[in-house]
């Protein structure tokens, strides 16, 4: 692997705080629900009460006759277009007409003067029902003569992935000495975003519509709202304001969208939607529940030969991403550790609830508890070390899966090795209640983001000096919290060879920035990344070229640090950036004219390796790949079923970090995600309602959660990385649960296969299983 | 709802404004005094997103009634900063990245205030302790326990918080 201290750099690799930090310490950073307009109307959305019905009528004339109510809208004012972040399975209108599918279902809104006129309008509109039979569970929901959600589907089944095949699968089984077939299930987790969904919409005299909206992707949120409004791309501005979290969330079409611009295009006066906290846990996407089965032969001595995995995701009442979902969650079977014999299955299934999306990790939280709870399993089957198991099998530099998967770039031994050393393994400090276990979760996941739906995946950065040699970056990618905006700037500084505080960052306002594919897939730092260091770079081949005129030298002789540009030769030969820009004489400004700014861009495709095929899949789904290993020690009371988390160690291939103290505050922060995941994070429903819609009794990570963290960054220079850089910033959160659910199967050899692993669910299990005996060496 | 006249003093300047009786302290600072650093996260003081001082102690302000508040003193976000000045804790926020999205910060920073005020060396644990009722999504707590450390120590050094 390249050194990284062969190169070392003044501004990439430091730990510099965040661009926009002093406004988000000090309460000025202004968020969507700080946003006030002149006149601006508050919107609510009657939602539907039943997880499954017909409608019959809906009466809005005792609602639009409210003083105070300024816009009422029902389906009948869509022009009924169906949308989904996946157009081929696109089954959710803004407002539902015919039928509702899930207790939130969207049927009528209105805009009023205030919040409380709003909510007296919704309650006075009148809808009749006819009440359907519903299904909750996807195993049910596709039995024939199963209640069916959408005309479209056969047995609620929306897709399928069907079997993709590797090598000789069933005849590698054959000849494996063991084989190993478990079944996972795995919990709908709510991202939990400190700022609730909000969204402003304003539409003027010239017929376009502005929203500022909470957005992964504003570029992609223009092209939907144009589609589903049926309005031209150039009549819609999307900006996205300072954004309380994301998580995948907001890289979801949420109906509040259309509907806040179809309310401020009735009202002619700009609408504000705000979700409220339970209305975001009873109508917000989730991560989706999966049932997963994993089969895998292996030898005698510890080779991995064969796997087969098939995924069942229940994407609840629509589909948003589910199948690229459940295939970024089935796909992991073969990236992971190498085996030459691999079958890949997905079935997405719907069912009358809230609906599924993107979620940090995209399917690979619930593919890694499954994969790697497995792996514990079948080291201890063929008696041999968890840890010399997975690093035995692990997938290496330069390798290519057989699904054709390229390892670029690759330290996930070195992850397994540093992480196991950083840990305790020894169990002591156990008593007869209170045992203590240890345990290790891997991952692998896209180190640069996932490729759109087999076409080109790109970035493209704007670039710009002004006249005193401030440098504003203009770029679609949103800072979402994960300090993208940080990370440009550190990247342009150090290409150009400026300081840190000379550069600003413009983003994501779709009539100022350049298109781009936004924050999903851990892509912000290595596509956008790459193609900010190429718009810095061809500004300053712009800015050589100007200074070797006025220096009287060529362009290559010339170098530029701190905002000075030297002849490399003759260091005392200089001019400021400044200077440049503003010649400090007539005669030089009439030797040298000049524009008041320079301007540049940067473009980044990935052309990196072969894509994967759209038939059989074989190919890559991303650029590179980041690797690591996270390890649990943890001490779990046989009395009560609680488990407590003594310590988490991750050990991280990252590339180089250009930040790394983001990286750090990525890492920390996923596996808190992934913590809660693991232990108590579970949207409840019965009946089909949300019955744990706050903070109360849907619990989140708090302080006295999360035990102290080791990070150990492991870094090298990945090839094709802005500086060497990978995407992480979904990997954190991936493989907790798994490391987790090891420690305590470690702690107390009761092995449970669904998540979270809540005190209820450890007791029935320490009842059904049994306690492992404490051993002598562990008590002491 | 009828209204009434709250009067109360907020980062330090006297506050007199008519509001509904009912008005929360959290809506009254935000929507009629335009602080808007104080953040709505839950509506139901689970999330400490809304957390501001009375009378120096922390409280949630979305269970507190703006009435309840008269002829106190509140402490929000924006009086911790002087000018361009950032108070010990937000610098250390800024610098040792305690904040991600930054929607948990004006809560989290308001309620470790108060954590120092009255103990001015306090152990990672009770920190962690302190600040169990703000809720941050982002950053796992490791980054925040250390602001709030490093702000601790450099207002020990100086002497304490006079801000």
């Amino acid at each position: 692997m390249p050194d990284l201290n062969a190169t070392p750099l003044e501004i990439v690799g430091q730990r510099v705080p965040q661009v926009n930090s002093r406004l988000l310490v000090t309460g000025e950073a202004r968020y969507i629900s700080d946003t006030f307009l002149p006149r601006m109307l508050v919107g609510k959305i009657l939602r539907s009460p039943h997880a499954h019905a017909r409608i019959l009528s809906v009466d809005t004339s005792a609602a639009e006759a409210m003083p105070g109510v300024k816009a009422v809208i029902t389906g009948k004012d869509t022009p009924g277009i169906k949308y989904g972040f996946q157009q081929n399975y696109a089954r959710k209108l803004p407002l539902e007409s015919e039928k509702v599918r899930y207790i939130g279902d969207e049927i009528a809104a209105v805009a009023a003067v205030d919040e409380e006129t709003a909510m007296r309008a919704i309650a006075a509109i009148k809808v009749e029902y006819d009440l359907l039979p519903a299904v909750f569970d996807p195993l049910e929901a596709m039995k024939p003569g199963a209640p069916e959600l959408h005309d479209e589907d056969t047995n609620n089944v929306i897709a399928r992935i069907t079997s993709k095949n590797f090598g000789d699968v069933d005849k590698a089984f054959s000849e494996c000495d063991h084989v190993f077939e478990d079944t996972y299930k795995t919990p709908a987790q709510a991202h939990v975003c400190m700022e609730t969904r909000s969204v402003v919409a304003q539409y003027d005299k010239k017929g376009r519509l502005t929203l500022y909206a909470s957005t992964q992707f504003p570029h992609v949120l223009r092209d939907i709202i144009s589609r589903v409004l049926d309005m031209p791309e150039s009549k819609i501005r999307i900006i996205k304001t300072f954004m309380g979290g994301g998580f995948g969330a907001r890289q979801s079409i949420d109906p509040i969208n259309p509907i806040a611009s179809l309310l401020a295009i009735k009202a002619g006066r700009p609408v504000i939607i705000r979700k409220t906290r339970e209305e975001e846990f009873e109508t917000d996407r989730t991560r989706h529940p999966m049932v997963i089965t994993i089969k895998t032969g292996v030898m005698s001595d510890g080779r991995i030969i064969a796997r087969h995995m098939n995924v069942i995701t229940d994407t609840g009442a629509y589909h948003d991403q589910a199948t690229a979902v459940t295939g970024s969650a089935a796909n992991k079977i073969s990236n992971f550790y190498h085996a030459d014999h691999v079958r890949i299955e997905g079935t997405v299934v719907t069912t009358n609830k809230v609906f599924g999306g993107a979620f940090r990790g995209y399917g690979n939280p619930q593919a890694t508890f499954a994969i790697e709870s497995q792996m514990d399993r079948i080291a201890e089957g063929i008696g041999m070390d968890r840890v010399a198991f997975r690093h035995l099998n692990a997938n290496r530099q330069g390798e290519t899966t057989v699904a054709g998967a390229k390892m670029v770039h690759c330290e996930f031994p070195a992850c397994i090795e540093q992480a196991a050393a950083a840990s305790n393994w020894d169990k002591s400090g156990s008593t007869q209640t209170l045992r203590r276990g240890t345990g290790m979760g891997c991952f692998v996941h896209t180190g640069g983001g996932a490729r759109a739906a087999h076409a080109a995946s790109f970035s493209s950065t704007l670039i710009k000096m002004n006249g005193d040699g401030a440098i504003e970056i203009f770029t679609g990618t949103p800072d979402i919290g994960q300090g993208s905006d940080s990370v440009f700037a550190q990247i342009a500084a150090q290409e150009l060879g400026v300081s840190y505080d000379m550069v600003n960052v413009i983003t994501a306002d779709t009539d100022l920035t350049p298109s781009t594919l936004g924050v999903r897939g851990s892509r912000e730092t290595f596509m956008q990344g790459n193609a900010t260091k190429n718009a810095a770079h061809n500004l300053r081949v712009q800015i050589m070229e100007r200074a070797a005129k006025m220096l009287q030298t060529k362009p290559d002789a010339l170098d530029m640090k701190d905002a000075v540009i030297f002849v490399t030769d003759e260091p005392g030969r200089t001019i400021t950036l400044q200077a440049l820009m503003a010649p400090s004489s007539p005669e030089l400004a009439t030797a040298f004219p000049m524009p008041q700014s320079i301007v540049a861009t940067g473009e980044f495709v990935d052309t990196i390796s072969e894509m994967a095929d759209p038939k059989t899949g074989y190919g890559n789904t991303c650029p590179t790949w980041a690797f690591g290993a996270q390890v649990a020690e943890v001490e779990v009371d046989i009395e009560t079923g609680h488990v407590e988390v003594l310590k988490l160690t991750g050990a991280y291939d990252v590339g180089r970090a250009i930040n790394p103290m983001a990286v750090e505050g990525q890492m920390e922060g996923g596996a808190a995600q992934g913590l809660g995941y693991a232990l108590f994070e579970d949207v409840l429903w019965k009946d089909g309602r949300v019955i744990n819609a706050n903070l109360a009794d849907y619990k989140v990570a708090t302080p006295m959660d999360m035990p102290p963290m080791e990070t150990i960054l492991i870094e090298t220079i990945d090839p094709y990385g802005p500086f060497g850089a990978k995407g992480v910033g979904e990997a954190g959160m991936i493989p907790t649960a798994a490391a987790i659910a090891n420690a305590v199967y470690d702690a107390i050899g009761v092995r449970i296969m669904d998540i979270p692993l809540t005190p209820e669910r450890v007791l029935r299990a320490i009842k059904e299983q049994g306690v492992r005996p404490l051993t002598k060496m562990a008590a002491e | 709802m009828a209204k009434m006249t709250m009067e109360m003093s907020v980062n330090g300047e006297l506050c007199e404004e008519e509001a509904p009786a009912n008005i929360t302290l959290l809506d009254f600072l935000r929507d009629k005094l335009g602080f808007s650093g104080v953040k709505m996260g839950c509506n139901m003081g689970e999330c400490g997103a809304c957390t501001v001082l009375v009378d120096g102690v922390s409280v949630n302000s979305c269970l507190m009634l703006a009435a309840e508040a008269q002829g106190k003193e509140v402490t929000s976000i924006e009086g911790l900063s002087k000018g361009t000045t950032l108070h010990p804790l937000q610098k250390a926020f800024a610098e040792f990245g305690g904040a991600q999205c930054g929607y948990c910060t004006p809560g989290m920073i308001v309620a470790a205030k108060a954590v120092l005020d009255e103990n001015p060396d306090p152990s990672d644990e009770e920190i962690r302790f302190a600040l169990a009722g703000n809720i941050c999504r982002c950053t796992g707590y490791v980054k925040i326990v250390e602001a709030v450390q490093e702000a601790a120590a450099e207002l020990r050094a100086k002497g304490g918080d006079h801000a």
